[in-house]
């Protein structure tokens, strides 16, 4: 066990090489269920003892199955090479070339806030199973803002944000609070929270004012345009990708800043890395989980509008439930990116890469869309088991000093 | 480690990276070649987007794509196709990208994608579009809408007729018009037997507001498990509503409804459930002996007639909208016996209904 | 029964625990293994007692090569151990603890008591082992809950009894009778490999010593030779065993504690009704076995315990169940007693630990902004003035020896402006080197007028640092005494005797 947990450590020290092990893994896993539930494949492994040619056939039939599908996957979720070739050549159709690109980025971007606001609290040492629940409140709040106010874009769009981070730190506060001061398990809570969050959605479409006038659906008004997050390339360019890319960005800098440079953040980190040292150097570990939990739902409150202001420009009973939930998603990627800003940001894009690519899969090879969540969670299984990976790629310890992980019961 | 394992570690990789790069070189290698079920020359390709329910819902996108399918039956030129949507973020795209795969016919669902297919169908003015349960407009979109009030009044009449007790039950899923439609329908159909029978039969679960019901609006008050896959919430009511001493269920909320068959079952004989959307002794046959009927919303053969009509060439945009007499919804009976008699006197009120002799609003009729 | 390790191995890793260590026990021997901590004499018994398998060398029992799958392979050869922590059952008596896995009985499978209590009545009359076989083992203080351990080993037919760090947790007249004992189960012709890092009771008992270093074996010593010989053997270098210390005036009351009671986390006051003072330019060492208060009265100090009733004041000002950020700004020093729980953040860097408790302190931060060249600036200056052994600043403090995790917390509190240090501990498990370190650190705090509690269950410790001793015995002090009190007085004083009783005496 010694050994293994070393290498674990090892690994973990070059998350790169790590998270790139684990890609190859999940498109391998992703091969195998693409041989074992396309047709076509099995029928050509199914006779494969009929003729000579049976076996090269065999294995023909499932690489162009397995390639098309992948491919399919890239071009769907970065950039077509033969729209590529052509769009050089002629100047023309760039919008579809770069509709992939534009796609993923658009995915991206509220998980990516999403993301960070969940993996702050994970390097607090505290759990916001949450915050998707605070995600839908920031959408109901920012949207009941942004749909009802008549004033101008440079007032209206921040106003429109602010509703959203404050709905979700309003949410985020109470587990917050009670975690303080009354000890409440802040998992228990925030994941109460997102049942609460998921009625208060229903309630806010189907019997408030925020419900579209004369609608007897579950769907909410639509943004005032001053209230949009346009797309960076015009309403008309057809690309998605919008300047609350932007924000995203803004927000991985901002969150790094603030864990690696102010004090504060250092305050979070020493409470999540030692919670008894962090006492007894005088940090205030209410104060800390309070702050988090603000911090963490505010990030959520903002992923929810910026989803809302960026795509649908409307919320309706749908809106981030089910496997459309950012913030549950945030936790997987949150655990990708090692809870840190810049790994959060890579993490999301992979995973929103794969989920852009899984529908372009889905639409030309007919391959369902799930396939794309099974080699999402794979990869992740795949970081999360190092057990496994280290027992399939048999690699050597890279260094011996450990760094002492966060998390306990290693040894145990 | 032991000494050697450098070498094994080596040997290993090298197994590994080797087939990683033969699955990532094959997704090179075919650049350019054209995807595998592209669309090839005398190929009429049907396609639908789902919403989130997605493509086995038991429910109306799931029949929707039942229709695509018996289309390609009837049709060999028919190639279906489906994508489904995570959120409503992925209406767009998925449609967009239907598109420029070049779709003869693109189907979406539900109300919810009704802003995307109005944008696509007007940026798009020769591509085919058709959208159950809203409204697009457009030469190049036909909207299919049903009156599924109209049979879920039969269903009223039928549940009120088979009550021993004198009670009957119904839920919704959510609060919105498409299910409420039913139930007011379905209140409606109890009236109907009680003033004609002078019967004190009650309903649970829906008292509908004044006025009419029309598909935009249909408002009242009732009882929702705000859910449409929570089958513990839908056993919890139906539970209820059996200790209230109905004895035939009416569930307007897609698998929810299971539970209420759980119930059922738990109750024991002389509970029963009235299905709806789809036959539920065809998409559920073991479960058939608890259900009295079906109310049955005709989203199938409607998709399946349109993607016909498209793949021939004689597609027309506007609305279909679904009757007792076009059979776009109709009541279906199910495992339980119903006496002929019983039978004969709901056939003589479809006629009544389709020709407009009897009211499906409930207002029309005393509550009792 | 004659036991040889012979050339034994262990690594973890790229660590090489125990390197080609061979030793040989006699019958009748008391075998002392002398080492510091972290030399790999529990490893080297662990592999002895089965619990660690060797990657090369082997054991031989009276000349014949055995192998042991686990620790019951080495009971049933003869093999006892008595670890650190006890492994007894706390609810059970003694009777029943000792026969627990073997346990006699008679017809149905009932568990024969009589006979359990006839076979430790037998032991306790051969070995001088006075134990009541039907006390309640948690009632039993440390020390006769030791001897249930040996006797539970005995019971078990043991011939070489393993007693690892075996005084740690007892009072000087607790290791005088242990020392009573391991000479009536030597001349009774049992074995004992003894370790140890206290060179004054090595001497008393053992009969041949074996000093390893970093896995190795350094050599053998005969118990006649000097405790500062076998100190330079088990450090590998000359040492100076005495504390330097020049008489200080004591100034004024820096820390006042008044009838202080603390409850632990089980709610026993295990601190009632402590009153102490501290005074500028003094050191107070506060003596007594583990877990009569001293924890707790510490965390009391810091702010990390809440004080139920009584008051503590530092220069005048009350700081009774103040914040631990209050009392450390109103200049309390805190050393704690788990350094790595409590004192660092063994994945965060030297510099950042070196600033754990003031990192919004000015220069370190402005504005709520961290300025790193200020805290790597403050951490070179530190690394140099304390001799920190580290690779760089940026190097996590788990990557560093104790002692030099120990030097990184003292840099941290003595480089604050301090008006009391409160030290718990400050030396265990340090290498003598960082010990003589340490040491004179905490003169030189008091020689600058500051005052400072030591709290220590190393006798020898309290006695050479301590300007007065404080002797705590279940959470009160029994008196306040000169260091050059006989640790006779001291020993009674920790065991719970009255102050006038021993002078009495």
């Amino acid at each position: 066990m010694r050994r293994l947990l070393r290498w674990w450590r090892g690994l973990y020290e070059s998350p790169v090489l790590l998270t790139a092990f684990a890609v190859v893994l999940g498109l391998v896993v992703g091969m195998f269920v693409i041989i074992f539930t396309t047709t076509p494949v099995l029928d050509a492994w199914r006779s494969v003892l009929n003729s000579w040619g049976g076996p090269g056939h065999a294995l023909k039939t499932t690489l162009d199955h397995v390639g098309a599908a992948y491919r399919a996957m890239f071009n769907g979720a970065i950039i077509d090479p033969s729209t590529l070739w052509h769009s050089l050549n002629t100047g023309q159709g760039w919008t579809q070339t770069l509709t992939p690109l534009s796609e993923t980025l658009t995915y991206a971007t509220p998980l990516t806030i999403a993301s960070i606001g969940v993996g702050i609290t994970f390097q607090t040492g505290l759990f916001n199973i949450g915050a998707n629940g605070q995600a839908i409140i920031g959408g109901i709040i920012g949207v009941a803002i942004g749909s009802s106010l008549h004033l101008p874009t440079i007032i209206l769009m921040p106003l429109t944000l602010l509703a959203g981070i404050a709905g979700g730190i309003i949410t985020g506060a109470i587990p917050g609070l009670l975690k303080a001061f009354t000890g409440a398990h802040e998992v228990i809570v925030t994941l109460m929270f997102n049942y609460v969050a998921n009625l208060s959605l229903i309630f806010a479409l189907l019997s408030t004012p925020l419900q579209q006038p004369g609608q007897g659906n579950d769907i909410s008004r639509t943004l005032r345009p001053g209230a949009l997050l346009s797309p960076l390339f015009g309403t008309t360019s057809g690309l998605r990708v919008n300047w609350g890319l932007f924000i995203a960005a803004a927000i991985v800098v901002l969150a790094w800043w603030f864990l690696e440079r102010s004090s504060l953040g250092f305050e979070f980190r020493v409470s999540g890395a030692n919670p008894h040292a962090a006492r007894v150097s005088g940090i205030n570990p209410r104060k800390v989980t309070i702050y988090a939990f603000l911090i963490s739902g505010g990030l959520a409150g903002l992923a929810g509008i910026t989803q809302v202001a960026g795509t649908t420009h409307y919320i309706d009973g749908g809106f981030l439930v089910g496997s459309a939930g950012i913030g549950f998603t945030a936790i997987t990627v949150s655990l990708l990116g090692r809870n840190r800003p810049i790994g959060i940001m890579w993490g999301a894009l992979l995973f929103a890469a794969l989920g852009v690519g899984g529908r372009a899969m889905q639409a030309t090879t007919g391959i369902p869309l799930d396939l794309a969540t099974i080699i999402q969670y794979a990869i992740v299984l795949f970081i999360a088991t190092p057990v496994l990976v280290e027992e399939i790629f048999r690699m050597r310890a890279r260094s011996a000093g450990g760094l002492q992980l966060a998390s306990q019961g290693w040894n145990t | 480690m032991h000494k050697g394992d450098k070498a094994c570690v080596s040997r290993r990789l090298g197994t590994w990276i080797g087939t990683a790069s033969l699955v990532l070189g094959t997704m090179t290698v075919g650049l350019g070649a054209t995807a595998l079920s592209a669309s090839a020359s005398g190929q009429f390709k049907a396609c639908v987007v789902t919403d989130t329910g997605g493509i086995n819902d038991k429910s109306f996108n799931q029949s929707a794509y039942n229709g695509l399918l018996d289309a390609a039956k009837v049709d060999t030129s028919i190639v279906p196709s489906y994508l489904s949507s995570t959120s409503s973020a992925d209406y767009a795209p998925n449609i967009q990208s239907f598109i420029s795969q070049g779709c003869g016919i693109i189907v979406t669902v539900g109300f919810l994608m009704q802003n995307d297919t109005q944008a696509a169908a007007t940026a798009n003015p020769n591509q085919k579009f058709a959208i159950v349960d809203s409204n697009v407009t457009g030469s190049n979109v036909l909207s299919l809408n049903y009156m599924t009030n109209q049979g879920a009044f039969l269903g009223g009449y039928l549940a009120a007729a088979s009550s021993k007790h004198g009670v009957v039950a119904t839920y919704g899923g959510i609060n919105i018009t498409p299910v409420t439609i039913y139930m007011n329908g379905f209140v409606a159909g109890v009236r109907y037997y009680n003033k004609m029978n002078h019967k004190h039969v009650k309903v649970l679960g829906w008292t509908p507001a004044k006025g009419t019901c029309t598909l935009a609006k249909c408002d009242g008050k009732g009882t929702f498990v705000n859910s449409f896959t929570d089958q513990t919430a839908g056993k919890t009511i139906t539970a209820a509503d059996f200790a209230a001493k109905a004895d035939v269920v009416f569930p307007v909320a897609g698998s929810v409804g299971l539970g209420s068959i759980a119930a059922a079952k738990q109750a024991g004989k002389g509970h029963s459930v009235l299905w709806v959307d789809s036959n539920g002794c065809l998409t559920d046959a073991a479960d058939c002996k608890w259900l009295i009927g079906t109310v049955a919303k005709g989203v199938e053969p409607s998709v399946r007639d349109a993607v016909l009509a498209a793949a021939k060439g004689t597609f027309q945009g506007g609305t279909y909208l679904g009757t007792l007499k076009n059979q776009g919804t109709a009541l279906e009976y199910g495992g339980i016996m119903v006496p002929a008699s019983l039978k004969k006197a709901i056939a003589k009120i479809t006629v009544g209904v389709s020709t407009g002799k009897i009211s499906v609003n409930p207002n029309n009729y005393p509550a009792k | 029964m004659r036991v040889e390790l012979r050339g034994i191995t262990k690594r973890f890793g790229t660590f090489t625990a125990n390197d080609q260590i061979s030793l040989t026990v006699e019958p009748g021997q008391i075998h002392c293994l002398l080492g510091e901590n972290g030399a790999g004499k529990s490893t080297l018994m662990n592999v002895l007692f089965g619990l660690l398998r060797p990657d090369e060398g082997q054991i031989l029992i009276d000349g014949e090569p055995v192998t042991f799958a686990n620790s019951g392979e080495a009971v049933r050869r003869g093999i006892g151990m008595v670890h650190q922590h006890f492994m007894l059952v706390p609810v059970f008596s003694v009777a029943e603890n000792v026969v627990l896995g073997f346990e006699p009985t008679k017809s149905f499978n009932r568990l024969d008591r009589l006979r359990a209590r006839e076979s430790i009545h037998e032991a306790s009359q051969r070995f001088g082992l006075e134990v009541d076989p039907d006390a309640i083992v948690e009632e039993l203080p440390v020390g006769i809950q030791q001897r249930v351990e040996i006797l539970k080993a005995l019971n078990h037919d043991a011939q070489l009894l393993i007693l690892d760090e075996p005084t740690a947790v007892l009072t000087p007249q607790e290791i005088d009778a242990l020392i009573g004992i391991m000479r009536s189960l030597k001349d009774a012709g049992k074995s004992i490999l003894f370790i140890s890092h206290k060179l004054r009771e090595v001497r008393e008992v053992s009969d041949v010593i074996t000093v390893i270093r970093q896995g190795r074996v350094v050599g053998t010593a005969e118990p006649t030779d000097s405790e500062t010989q076998l100190a330079s053997l088990m450090v590998g270098r000359d040492v100076s065993l005495t504390v330097t210390k020049e008489a200080h005036e004591a100034g004024a009351s820096r820390l006042e504690i008044r009838d202080l009671v603390v409850r632990d986390d089980r709610g026993v006051a295990v601190v009632d009704g402590v009153s102490l003072d501290v005074r500028a330019g003094e050191i107070v060492a506060l003596a007594g076995v583990q877990g009569n208060g001293q924890t707790e009265l510490v965390e009391a100090l810091a702010g990390v315990r809440p004080v139920e009733s009584g008051t503590i004041t530092l220069d005048g000002r009350d700081i009774t169940n103040a914040t631990p950020r209050e009392i450390l700004d109103a200049g309390l020093g805190h050393v704690p007693e788990d350094r790595q729980r409590d004192g660092l953040v063994l994945s965060m860097s030297v510099a950042d630990n070196l600033v754990l408790n003031t990192p919004r302190a000015t220069p370190y931060a402005r504005r709520g902004s961290r300025r790193r060249s200020e805290v790597r600036r403050n951490a070179e200056e530190r690394i140099r003035d304390f001799d920190i052994r580290t690779e760089s600043p940026e190097a996590p403090v788990s990557s560093l020896s104790g002692g030099n995790q120990q030097k990184v917390i003292l840099a941290r509190e003595l480089s604050r402006p301090l008006k009391v240090l409160v030290a718990a501990q400050p030396t265990r498990g340090l290498d003598v080197g960082s010990i003589e370190y340490v040491h004179r650190q905490i003169v030189e705090t008091r020689n600058a007028g500051q005052g400072v509690v030591i709290i220590s269950s190393e006798l020898d410790e309290v006695l050479a640092l301590g300007d007065r001793v404080a002797v705590m015995h279940h959470g009160k002090i029994m008196g306040v005494v000169a260091p050059s009190t006989s640790r006779e007085t001291i020993g009674l004083l920790m065991a719970g005797v009255v102050l006038e009783e021993v002078a009495g005496a």
